[in-house]
């Protein structure tokens, strides 16, 4: 695998990064660190389903994201592993007074016949703050993939709620499967106009989730399925559809916890398929 | 019969032609997601019907399609394959709903094959072959693109008649669902025009990498369509 290394230019503790390598070992799927980075911290991983899929939870130690802070997690799964990936809380986004961006970039490669299941926590974009997030997950052919991605457009309960009051943000959730992008979630929103446009074109909304499921093995009408499931869900409006092996998720909501239920609901019609086990709600703590 | 002798050469009765409703694209059926919205009575007036519309241009169309045309215009005109296959699974990737992606390539196979016929243009034929050999879907802005450029419009009037005849379109379909009087339809168009001078600048200023969409609740919208339980619309 490829291990990207910091730059020296980089300030120490501004800048995290993370390098793991997933590999098939003792009977099981186990993750190396290859290198990390503070604010980024290495506790291990746990076997929450108590079997051979580890459960990541990434801890960025910085609580939030200050101003032109930047974290890059990358990952390698060797072909045949599992693993789920998931943080430990919402990614803070705070304000930038100086007009500096702060970045997230994720890369996870899966191998052929490997499982990611990738499930962090919303993004939190507080009034005032700059944001450029981007997420590639690399497929191969007989990858299967559940991954999710959510944005949050503000502390909708802070005060009287600062909802969309970001100054900028460009945010990429892409999929590619053997290379050729088969999923681009490319949101960018840099000036007031397309800021404050988001509230129309989320249908009021301030929450948008997006789950991306790819897999040989999901069923026919699995798309009906996941309508049905979130169509009892408190939130604003959903849809699911399905293009080949590739099942797309829109779900808009006024709140987080909402957008989370939904999200289970999606992962819980997905996961048997996918993992060939049931859903469970992630112990963080 | 070639390009030379079309329409005499005229590359302004080229672009009348080509933006017409009546050039065999089937454009004119598909709603994008919009029937759900007013099958659900979300959207039920002319001028919600504006709003929403103008949002689609200036947030959907603008960022994405009409960016992806300009490109496919400059790769066209360089002779760069390798380019345009790229401007076309970046369009088909940003849609993020089966019909969205398949009105797109409905409409880019029709154009494709309409302007073969009608104008002989051997890069058309390309574009088919491209399509057919599966190394491309055919999405139509890309079809769009080259077509403008071969028919020798200029990259801004590829642009802004995209833009147009989207929008043109659109409505088109719109005034087919719901109460609103022809004079309202072509009054939501006229009024368009300062704002597709605009997104025609924004659309000409995006590259591969800032080619965006933002309108999440039509994506939502487009993907319940699938499942309407009545429907004029193809999408």
């Amino acid at each position: 695998m490829d291990v990207v290394l910091p730059d020296p230019a980089w300030i120490i503790g501004k800048h995290a990064l993370l390098n793991l390598h997933v590999v098939q070992r003792n009977g099981r799927t186990e993750i190396d660190p290859k290198s990390w980075r503070i604010p980024y911290q290495w506790q291990g991983c746990h076997y929450q389903d108590h079997d051979d899929q580890p459960f990541l939870l990434t801890i960025n130690s910085g609580g939030g994201f200050v101003e032109g802070d930047a974290a890059d997690l990358y990952a390698t799964m060797e072909a045949g592993t599992r693993a789920l990936i998931t943080t430990t809380a919402a990614s803070k986004f705070y304000k930038c007074p100086q007009g500096a961006t702060s970045r997230e970039t994720i890369r996870l490669k899966v191998g052929e016949r490997a499982l990611l299941e990738y499930h962090p926590d919303e993004a939190i974009l507080f009034a005032g703050s700059r944001v450029e997030r981007r997420t590639v997950i690399d497929l191969e052919p007989s990858s299967r993939l559940f991954a999710t991605d959510m944005i949050a457009a503000g502390r909708v309960h802070y005060g009287a709620g600062e909802a969309f009051q970001f100054r900028a943000l460009r945010s990429e959730f892409e999929v590619r499967l053997a290379g050729r992008p088969v999923v681009l979630d490319r949101l960018i929103a840099e000036d007031g106009e397309e800021v404050d446009a988001l509230q129309r074109l989320w249908g009021g909304a301030s929450h948008l989730a997006t789950v991306v499921a790819v897999g040989a093995e999901l069923p026919d009408r699995i798309e009906r399925t996941l309508d049905e499931a979130l169509a009892t869900c408190s939130v604003a409006t959903s849809g699911a559809s399905r293009m080949g092996n590739v099942v797309v998720c829109r779900i808009l909501g006024a709140e987080a916890w909402a957008c989370h239920e939904a999200v289970f609901r999606c992962w819980r019609a997905l996961r048997p398929h996918l993992a060939g086990k049931p859903a469970r709600p992630i112990r963080k703590c | 019969m070639g390009l030379r002798t079309s329409n005499g050469g005229d590359g302004l009765l080229a672009l009348l032609q080509i933006t017409n409703a009546a050039f065999p694209t089937g454009a004119f059926t598909h709603s994008l997601g919009f029937e759900t919205w007013i099958s659900d009575g979300a959207l039920a007036s002319a001028a919600q019907a504006q709003t929403s519309c103008r949002d689609w241009l200036r947030f959907n169309l603008a960022t994405c399609d009409a960016a992806g045309a300009a490109l496919a215009h400059r790769c066209a005109a360089m002779d760069d394959r390798d380019g345009l296959i790229a401007v076309d699974t970046q369009l088909g990737a940003l849609k993020l709903s089966r019909e969205a992606r398949q009105a797109s390539a409905m409409t880019g196979a029709a154009l494709a094959a309409a302007g073969r016929a009608v104008f002989a243009l051997p890069r058309m034929s390309e574009v088919e072959r491209l399509i057919g050999e599966g190394a491309c879907q055919g999405h139509h802005a890309m079809v769009y693109g080259v077509l403008a450029s071969e028919l020798r419009l200029t990259e801004d009037q590829c642009v802004v008649s995209y833009l147009w005849s989207g929008l043109s379109s659109l409505i088109g379909v719109i005034q087919r669902l719901l109460p609103m009087g022809q004079a309202d339809a072509q009054r939501i168009i006229a009024d368009a025009a300062p704002l597709i001078e605009r997104c025609a600048e924004i659309a000409r200023t995006r590259d591969l990498a800032t080619m965006a969409t933002a309108y999440a609740a039509l994506d939502a919208a487009s993907m319940q369509h699938e499942r309407l339980p009545t429907r004029l619309c193809i999408s």
